[in-house]
């Protein structure tokens, strides 16, 4: 008894359209990815060994502190007895707020104590002073 | 009339079999060599507006910062390098101690952040920055 093999089937995955869908996808990172363009002032961190990562930067304000005494704060530049109100605002906006300093090594302790004093006022006590490492 | 039959067409295509594996190994070229760069620093806490707490002054180890750089702790100068192992000496006889870094208006930021990163090395528990 013989019995007829049946034609088998092929069974094949279209794989013309994969490069496409590759590229595709190139092109869907270069565009929503975003270099993170200058901002701030023109500074020089001070270097430290122990630091710490930020966790995220969805919490994080930065306040820029130049040698010259400039105080900016998001692009703007700011009077430091009105870093308070800056501050305030943010920090009632979001309560988990931590203030990043990042401030030139030769800036005087002064301006640096007078913004604690302001941050004080703002109740936004969390404070990173940015450093680069070693 | 045979001599004038059209010539059939050359298949000129083409190879994109591995089209694919290139536009991977684009890819993977760039998701490696792509760097977040991470925001790092010295984290503190600022004490509340009206929260000062007495102390009693065997507790608290003062660190002096003058205007031109030099460190004094405890009315003693002492090199900045130096603080770490002497605050780790001192937590050991008092765990209980409290740093209080205070530093001239003149003192450099750069000075302030080497001494705060001496204390964080030597995992102190409690900075005070005093104004």
């Amino acid at each position: 008894m013989e019995f007829k093999k049946k034609n088998k089937m092929k069974i094949v995955i279209p794989t013309a359209a994969m490069p496409d869908i590759i590229f595709m996808l190139i092109f869907f990172f270069m565009v929503s990815s975003v270099l993170r363009t200058h901002e701030g002032l023109n500074i020089i961190m001070p270097k430290a060994k122990q630091i710490e990562k930020l966790e995220s930067r969805v919490h994080v304000s930065y306040i820029w502190v130049s040698k010259e005494g400039l105080v900016s704060i998001d692009d703007k530049l700011y009077q430091v007895q009105s870093i308070r109100n800056v501050m305030y605002e943010k920090r009632t906006a979001d309560p988990q707020l931590i203030v990043s300093i990042r401030s030139d090594e030769l800036v005087h302790m002064d301006l640096i104590s007078k913004i604690h004093k302001e941050l004080r006022l703002a109740d936004a006590l969390a404070v990173n002073y940015s450093t680069r490492a070693i | 009339m045979s001599l004038l039959k059209k010539k059939g067409i050359r298949d000129a295509e083409m190879p994109s079999g591995s089209m694919a594996d290139i536009a991977f190994l684009i890819l993977i070229f760039f998701m490696v060599a792509t760097t977040i760069d991470m925001d790092k620093g010295i984290g503190i806490v600022l004490p509340a507006e009206g929260g000062e707490i007495e102390m009693s002054s065997k507790n608290i180890t003062n660190i002096l910062i003058d205007p031109r750089g030099g460190v004094f702790m405890d009315d003693k100068e002492v090199d900045i390098k130096e603080i770490k192992g002497m605050i780790e000496t001192i937590q050991l006889q008092n765990p209980k101690m409290v740093f209080s870094v205070k530093s001239h208006p003149r003192t450099k930021y750069k000075v302030y952040i080497e001494v705060l990163d001496q204390l964080k090395q030597a995992k102190t528990r409690v900075i005070s920055i005093a104004e």
